[in-house]
């Protein structure tokens, strides 16, 4: 119960860092709600984890405009893949965060561009520069949000 | 195993709850749920606006209020100055007035003579004046000097000494000062003297006069130095028995012009 609540706290901090990002940040600003649900991925506990994750998709897809549960699918099918991989690799280390969100952004914007086509008839995504220009700084921010996620969660 | 077993239900129950999200109409249930998500989405971001934006006026009413505060300053500075002008202003104003006064009776009595400054009273002699022109000014010893009072011209005194750039007058309630003057309607001579006080003491005015208070005085043609017709002041008093044998009357007089107060006089040149 505890460890949900601290979830959830970070979840409401991570809301407004993300609010920060996209109000004065511009086209720089890392997808903080991305790197949330990879981090809980990484540390969490598989329900309470998931359920976050889950909510983080949400978030974007409450204040977006299309395909609502959109963002919510791509987060739990890519954070799939890192509770598969986080028993195989360490994610303690700065350098695998940079990469492993990197990678993941990457493939975050192509899945959900694949679950708008199949959903809705209409690829939506953004161009690869952009999306080549979000990993990087999804990769930049990743350690702070890891740090910040570690320090609260400290469990497995 | 067990938790392999739990992350694949996770995962599975929350993959299926987002395509049945995705694949429902946004009204109805998904309306509903997307309602009741504000509740745990909206407040933080609410608050984060509220706080940037009561942040942002406390940044530009705190540079507001320093503002006000140099702009408070400066304008105590500038009332101070405003009512130092005011002050001359309204002084300014009067002496216009009173000179504006001043142009009107000497244009009507076709006076000749030069506008002075009373600048200094003498303390051991409180009946003299000493005024601002002098022999470059073409002040001459025993020139009669006026003054005004509302809109009527008074005698005042007589220049006793000039200097290049200033003279001093002999003031009327000087007891060294005498005129010979006419009273009443009926024109009587009398000598008019200072008393050392504030009023004057006229002599040798016959019993037989008839003069009564209130009264006017003036300079009579009978006087070396002032030309006739200046006004001196009104009778105030009247007693008889004056005189060695009792047969003038001893009066007493008001001088016109208010000595005390002098400002400006105008010193009459020629007779």
């Amino acid at each position: 119960m505890v460890h949900l609540v601290k979830i959830f706290i970070l979840f409401v901090l991570m809301s407004i860092l993300h609010w920060v990002g996209v109000s004065f940040m511009g086209i720089f600003r890392p997808d903080v709600m991305f790197i949330f649900a990879m981090a809980l991925a990484v540390c969490a506990l598989p329900l309470e984890g998931y359920l976050f994750i889950f909510l983080s998709g949400l978030f974007l897809d409450f204040w977006g405009s299309s395909l609502f549960g959109g963002y919510a699918l791509t987060f739990c099918l890519i954070a799939y893949i890192v509770y598969f991989l986080r028993d195989r690799m360490n994610f303690e280390n700065i350098i695998s965060q940079v990469v492993l969100i990197f990678v993941l952004s990457l493939l975050a914007g192509l899945v959900y561009g694949l679950i708008s086509y199949i959903f809705s008839g209409i690829y939506i995504a953004d161009s690869f520069v952009d999306m080549l220009r979000k990993a990087l700084f999804d990769a930049i921010f990743a350690p702070i949000i890891f740090f910040i996620v570690f320090r609260v969660i400290k469990l497995r | 195993m067990n938790n392999n077993r739990l992350l694949n239900i996770s995962a599975s129950f929350f993959i299926i709850l987002s395509m049945i999200l995705m694949l429902l109409p946004l009204d109805g249930s998904v309306g509903s749920f997307r309602n009741l998500l504000s509740y745990v989405f909206i407040p933080q971001i609410k608050g984060s606006n509220y706080t940037y934006d009561y942040s942002s006026g406390v940044a530009v009413r705190v540079k507001q209020l320093i503002n006000a505060h140099q702009e408070n300053e400066k304008l105590k500075e500038e009332m101070k100055s405003l009512m130092l002008n005011k002050s001359q202003t309204d002084d300014i104003q009067k002496e216009n007035q009173r000179l504006a006064s001043i142009l009107g009776i000497k244009n009507k009595q076709n006076l000749n003579g030069v506008w002075a400054r009373a600048t200094y009273k003498e303390p051991s002699r409180w009946n003299t004046v000493i005024i601002d022109k002098g022999e470059k000014d073409g002040l001459l010893k025993n020139s009669a000097v006026i003054g005004i009072n509302n809109t009527q011209v008074g005698l005042v005194g007589k220049i006793i000494e000039v200097n290049k750039d200033n003279s001093k007058v002999l003031l009327i309630t000087d007891k060294e000062f005498s005129v010979a003057c006419s009273v009443g309607k009926g024109n009587w001579h009398g000598l008019l003297e200072g008393s050392g006080d504030t009023d004057l003491e006229i002599k040798y005015v016959p019993i037989n006069a008839g003069i009564i208070k209130g009264e006017d005085v003036f300079t009579s043609n009978l006087s070396a130095v002032f030309r006739e017709g200046i006004k001196i002041g009104t009778i105030s008093e009247v007693e008889s028995g004056g005189g060695e044998f009792k047969t003038f009357l001893h009066l007493k007089s008001n001088p016109l012009v208010n000595i005390g107060s002098l400002k400006e006089v105008f010193v009459l040149t020629g007779k």
